[in-house]
């Protein structure tokens, strides 16, 4: 497909999707919502389903998707994990042995 | 939360419990101490106090439940109630006027603003730059994103150790991830990322 053509055809999914509803922000905000649920593992099967279907034909939708699970990933990945210092499980444990 | 049980343990168990259950995941407490404080020693500190009040409360904790979740809530109180009161200008959050805002149409705003964030300027920021974003949030909207995102509890979980409705667990976790992606975005142009 042309640049052109695929860029038309972009617009006429993003068009259709935007009439698709008489409140197109709200639809917007479910759709965001609902990928958050999928993101965390709190969708069920049939949202997931759903959002997938929806996901194949909704272009904001599928690059919505791409950014949040980069974020996800980089929070996860990219943050250093701090080495717990020697001195503070003795310390810990010699505290404890105190309270006795 | 399993704290409303109380068990009475004997004293030998007491430290079989403590140690079985609550020590594993003293590196999770303790990053997750750091990232509230961003101070290695008040982390430090924070971890701690954490661990003298589990063990003291320990016969309300039943065995075999959720230690680490319970672990967090002592801590998250630890830092709300003792530490961010110590400090000169506490990082306070109304969420009556940021929970009515995003309820409202205005909400929209926030996803017009981070539209030109792109998902190849967020894979190209490195771990300071987002752990850099990550601490620029409202100690309220960082506690969420470090519970859900880094270390993985539900919406469910997360609602025990914030003593929060799952309906506001989701509403301020909406809100963060949005605050958040507005400041990598920032930072994604400061270091020329979103120009590529």
């Amino acid at each position: 497909m042309k640049t052109s053509d695929k860029s038309k055809n972009i617009e006429n999914i993003v068009e259709t999707i935007e009439n698709s509803s008489s409140n197109p922000s709200k639809d917007k905000d479910y759709c965001l919502a609902t990928l958050y649920l999928i993101l965390d593992g709190e969708a069920t099967d049939e949202q997931t389903m759903q959002f997938k279907l929806h996901l194949c034909e909704c272009f904001p939708n599928f690059n919505n998707y791409c950014l949040e699970t980069a974020v996800k990933e980089v929070l996860q990945k990219r943050i250093e994990k701090k080495c717990v210092p020697n001195d503070l499980v003795a310390n810990i444990k010699a505290k404890i042995a105190l309270e006795i | 939360m399993s704290e409303e049980l109380n068990i009475e343990y004997l004293e030998k168990d007491k430290h079989r419990v403590f140690n079985e259950e609550f020590m594993p995941y003293i590196d999770a407490m303790y990053n997750f101490a750091f990232r509230l404080t961003t101070d290695e020693d008040d982390a430090k500190d924070l971890v701690q106090d954490t661990y003298m009040k589990a063990f003291r409360f320990i016969n309300s904790f039943q065995k075999g439940t959720n230690g680490k979740a319970w672990l967090f809530r002592i801590l998250k109180n630890s830092f709300i109630n003792d530490f961010r009161k110590k400090s000169k200008e506490p990082n306070k959050v109304d969420y009556q006027e940021i929970e009515g805002f995003y309820n409202s149409e205005d909400a929209d705003v926030d996803v017009v603003a981070t539209h030109d964030l792109r998902t190849e300027s967020v894979r190209d920021l490195i771990g300071d730059e987002v752990a850099n974003a990550l601490n620029a949030l409202a100690v309220d909207f960082r506690i969420v994103i470090i519970l859900c995102d880094i270390e993985g509890f539900t919406y469910e979980e997360m609602a025990k150790i914030l003593d929060i409705p799952i309906g506001t667990v989701r509403s301020r976790l909406h809100r963060a991830r949005i605050l958040l992606k507005d400041t990598l975005k920032v930072y994604a142009k400061t270091m020329g990322y979103a120009q590529k």
